[in-house]
């Protein structure tokens, strides 16, 4: 356990023991170098120095750098190339230290300009050693040649500025794909960092048919469950989450257009235009769900993601108690505190986590307008029991223009049939409970047959 | 403290506790060496057991990860808010009930072909039959509701109510007898041990309501006594203690040791109690035990339960209509009529799984007469549990499950008649139904072969049953996670897929 403890920490100091060496031997260069001016002749002899102190150096950051590779999952050619190189730069020092040496000297002398064309070949193998241990720590992308030629696209400021490729695909994309597969690394042939590439496909052939979603790999690959061993990203990446998921859908079955295509001229694109807005961030709403088949239910996403928690902590002081349905969006079920004594509530509580109160229990509570007014902002709800309230006909009006409503329970309350109509043609309703109301049979059965979408039970 | 095993107090969430109050002001009040102690603590790496548990290298300490489990539930925004589980003990067949097999009549006597048996293992009672006799079912099957539904005539009301239900004909489970059985369905383990759905649930949750407890169980006192039920059914296993299951009785005492003595009126209970807290404190602060934190809970629970539990038993708000929906049996407490009609009260009061229990579905010999008493017995509660769950709007957000250990063999255990025959138990294919919140209603998923002896179409492990079951509550079944004896326990152990075609 010790041991294993030491070599790991030694392991990891070797990113700070290579800078002695790379230090110590691009002196002894320039002390060579230098050397050529008459004033600085003298350092000749001290590069000779320089470098036994960065051939030893060398050393030590060779068996550190050893013992880091060890603990780690590497790539394997990168690392390979880097040891290889690391080792040999080390041993071509001690090599040239023995030849600048007297004992040295006396075998082989070597001229003063083939030394200074050995440093600087030394310099240069330094420098490949160095570029691929920081393409081991950093990644392959983090410096090269690309990253100066690469283009980087603003983000556009509004809709009308939207591409669809440029703007939506190759972003996702980039996210959550390219890591693998790009020039670089290529996983399963396939590149995924331009147009061009993404319809060439990977080694199983072509990975989207542009309108046919179903059959595109790509899709089927990033929704199958998470421990299937082809689900995509692989190695427990974050997968794509819905809202990602559902522009990709939509631009592969409206035929995937390349590069240079305006998202408000593209046809259909009022489809996918809310989660465009989200998407892009011009829109609050949530983008955390995970697009796996075991995750596949979509939230509403006019309910803000988070809300300031502090405020939770005033509920009980208002008389209500709450229950967390969701973290993200945080979705509320709120009901009246059951050990509330002296039943004063205080609806202001609920006013700052309004839009996030999905279930609300009501029962048995007085509604005056100002309660009415407080639930008329709570324009996420979905489950509201008003049973045994006191609320009345009219105040079902504004109720029914909660468009998310689901189910509102008004059993054992005085409304008549006449007030079902207000639910007339609402969206998303399903059960109206009336049991024990003045609703009568006849009129719940008229209802229903008018509204086939709505279930009045009693 | 050399003698114990260093990382003995670390690695079990349940003693993460305990690390958090042994800070560094007890350990030194504790050990008369004092500083001395502290120092070679230090020296020996006894740094862990200061308060705040400490990150060793990007290391999460076992309390943590449980602290993290539980911060991270709900893992989805629940369909269902409570679940009542009608557990049917003894394995009701479901020739009798849902899964109407007419081609069986001509059949009748002849002998179940091996290819239908397919090896399947038999268990002592009936493996040593000469032959295996097809047996039909005795009783007729009617189509009801919207969906037109076959239902045995043996249950008329719950086929009053069988557009609301999600009957799943394609349950499955590796067991042949009633313990190992019943005990993987309540627990998800063959073996006892393992903490039972309510107590995961319970755990992972919390209470709704503070007054009563989140797991409470009713038995019916009015079904054949045939198999045994025990206590570790409902046991929490090894989660904390106060997530086990709390059985309700029938009679004066609902809950056992609650009532005060006779003679006493009381009224210096919560300062006997108060005094109790303090004692109980004094010995946590010297042994430094979970169990004592938990039987603390225990009497502050009990101590609320004194108001709410005879509240919650007091059955004189029911109208006589409810009594009438649910039976004459459902005025007789105890009975499954009236354990129906309770637990109804107790989803009113939020109590989050409520797991019935009727025995005396184990039908060897005399399948006729025993599954009709049975029927006749639960059928018209059942029926009206689902009525009046709608009617007052509690079915949409509760889960209401039916059925049993396992399913009955097509071949008759004994001698076959027309009306007299047995069956014997059968793990392979057998049905069961929920109802309510987050499930398609009107609904019918999985088939199984003209023997009904093999699934043809869609199967349900228990696993699976487990899984969607834990989905339907806002928890991911691969979440949920609880570590004991040095690995991760969950329900479903290693195993478990979401049936997503019957989420509504």
């Amino acid at each position: 356990m010790i041991l294993l403890d030491i070599s790991t920490f030694l392991g990891r100091l070797h990113p700070l023991m290579v800078h002695i060496p790379i230090g110590f031997i691009l002196l002894a260069g320039i002390f060579n170098w230098a050397s050529y001016f008459p004033k600085y002749k003298q350092l000749s002899t001290a590069s000779e120095f320089a470098l036994l102190l960065g051939a030893m150096a060398g050393v030590a950051a060779c068996l550190m750098g050893w013992l880091l590779s060890k603990t780690g999952d590497y790539d394997y050619n990168l690392l390979e190339a880097h040891k290889i190189s690391g080792i040999v730069l080390t041993a071509l020092s001690f090599i040239l230290y023995f030849f600048l040496s007297e004992k040295g000297q006396s075998l082989l002398s070597i001229p003063h300009r083939v030394q200074s064309i050995i440093y600087l070949g030394l310099v240069i193998l330094m420098s490949y050693a160095g570029h691929q241990g920081g393409n081991l720590t950093h990644g392959t992308e983090y410096l090269s040649l690309a990253t100066l030629t690469e283009k980087q696209r603003e983000k556009p400021e509004n809709m009308e500025a939207v591409l669809v490729y440029e703007d939506l695909i190759q972003p996702i994309l980039k996210s959550k794909c390219t890591q693998c597969h790009q020039a670089g690394k290529k996983k399963g042939e396939l590149i995924l960092t331009s147009f061009a590439e993404l319809n060439k496909g990977g080694k199983n052939g072509p990975v989207i048919l542009p309108g046919k979603v179903d059959n595109s790999e790509l899709i089927r690959r990033v929704t199958l469950e998470q421990d299937h061993e082809e689900f995509m990203p692989t190695d427990g990446k974050t997968p794509l989450n819905q809202n990602e998921l559902a522009i990709l859908k939509w631009w592969i079955s409206n035929d995937a257009s390349g590069p240079e295509t305006n998202f408000l001229a593209q046809k259909n694109n009022e489809e996918i235009a809310e989660t465009v807005e989200v998407y892009l961030g011009f829109k609050e709403g949530n983008e955390t769900m995970l697009a796996s088949a075991d995750n596949d239910v979509i939230y509403n996403s006019n309910i803000p993601a988070v809300a300031d928690e502090n405020v939770l902590k005033d509920l009980k002081k208002g008389g209500f108690s709450y229950r967390k349905m969701n973290h993200s969006p945080l979705m509320l079920d709120i009901s009246v505190d059951r050990n509330l004594k002296d039943n004063k509530l205080d609806f202001k509580v609920l006013e700052p986590i309004a839009k996030h109160i999905i279930w609300l229990n009501l029962t048995k509570v007085k509604m005056e307008t100002k309660e009415l007014e407080s639930l008329s902002k709570m324009e996420n709800l979905e489950k509201l029991k008003l049973d045994e309230s006191s609320i009345s006909n009219e105040s079902l009006e504004k109720i029914a223009s909660l468009k998310y409503l689901n189910s509102i329970n008004l059993n054992k309350t005085q409304v008549t049939g006449q007030s079902l109509q207000y639910f007339k043609n609402h969206e998303k309703l399903k059960n109206i409970y009336v049991w024990q109301s003045k609703v009568s049979e006849k009129e719940a059965l008229n209802f229903e047959k008018e509204n086939p979408q709505i279930e009045v039970i009693l | 403290m050399s003698h114990h095993h260093k990382d003995f107090r670390i690695d079990s969430p349940e003693f993460g506790e305990l690390n958090k109050k042994l800070d560094r002001r007890n350990f030194l009040n504790k050990t008369s060496l004092g500083l001395g102690t502290l120092a070679l603590g230090s020296l020996f790496g006894f740094d862990k057991l200061s308060s705040a548990p400490q990150k060793v290298s990007g290391v999460v300490s076992d309390e943590e990860m449980q602290q993290q489990i539980l911060a991270s539930i709900p893992h989805f925004a629940p369909k269902a808010k409570r679940i009542v589980y009608l557990f049917m003990s003894g394995g009701p067949s479901q020739f009798e009930t849902f899964d109407y097999k007419p081609k069986l009549v001509d059949m009748m006597g002849q002998d179940l072909p091996e290819s239908v048996r397919g090896g399947q293992r038999l268990t002592g009672m009936s493996a040593a039959q000469s032959s295996l006799p097809i047996a039909p079912s005795f009783t007729g099957f009617k189509q009801y509701g919207e969906t037109q539904t076959w239902v045995s005539d043996l249950l008329p009301h719950t086929a009053q109510v069988v557009d609301d239900l999600c009957i799943v004909k394609s349950v499955y489970t590796e067991h042949i007898n009633h313990d190992p059985a019943i005990t993987f369905f309540q627990t998800g383990h063959q073996l006892p041990g393992r903490p039972s759905i309510g107590s995961w649930l319970s755990y992972g949750l919390g209470s709704d309501n503070e007054n009563l407890p989140s797991f409470i169980v009713l038995v019916s006192k009015d079904g054949g006594k045939d198999q045994p039920l025990y206590s570790r059914l409902w046991g929490n296993g090894f989660l904390p203690t106060e997530h086990q299951g709390v059985q309700f009785r029938s009679g004066k005492d609902p809950v056992l040791f609650l009532n005060n003595p006779e003679g006493y009126d009381g009224k210096d209970r919560q300062e006997m109690l108060e005094y109790l807290k303090k004692l109980n404190q004094f010995q946590n602060e010297e042994i430094n035990d979970p169990e004592i934190d938990a039987r603390i809970a225990q009497y502050e629970m009990a101590f609320r339960m004194q108001t709410s539990v005879p509240e919650v038993m007091d059955t004189s708000d029911e109208s006589d209509e409810t009594f009438e929906m649910y039976g004459p049996e459902s005025r007789d407490s105890g009975t499954y009529a009236a354990n129906c009609l309770l637990a109804r009260k107790l989803l009113e009061k939020d109590v989050k799984f409520i797991q019935l229990y009727h025995q005396g579905w184990d039908q060897h010999g005399n399948l006729p007469g025993g599954i009709s008493n049975q029927c006749k017995r639960t059928d018209q509660a059942t029926g009206a549990f689902i009525k009046d769950l709608k009617q007052r709007g509690l079915l949409e957000d509760t889960l209401v499950i039916w059925g049993g250990e396992f399913g009955r063999t097509v071949y008759s255990q004994g001698k076959l008649s027309k009306d007299n025959y047995g069956r014997d138990h059968h793990p392979r294919c057998f049905t069961m139904w929920m109802a309510g919140a987050g499930v398609k209603k009107g609904f019918t998923y999985g088939e199984t072969d003209d023997f009904s002896y093999n699934i043809t179409k869609d199967p349900v492990h228990v696993h699976d049953f487990h899984a969607t079951l834990m989905k339907l509550m806002g928890v991911d079944h691969e979440r949920l996670t609880f570590k004991s004896q040095g690995r991760r326990f969950r329900l479903t152990d290693v195993h478990g897929k979401i049936i997503k075609d019957i989420l509504s």
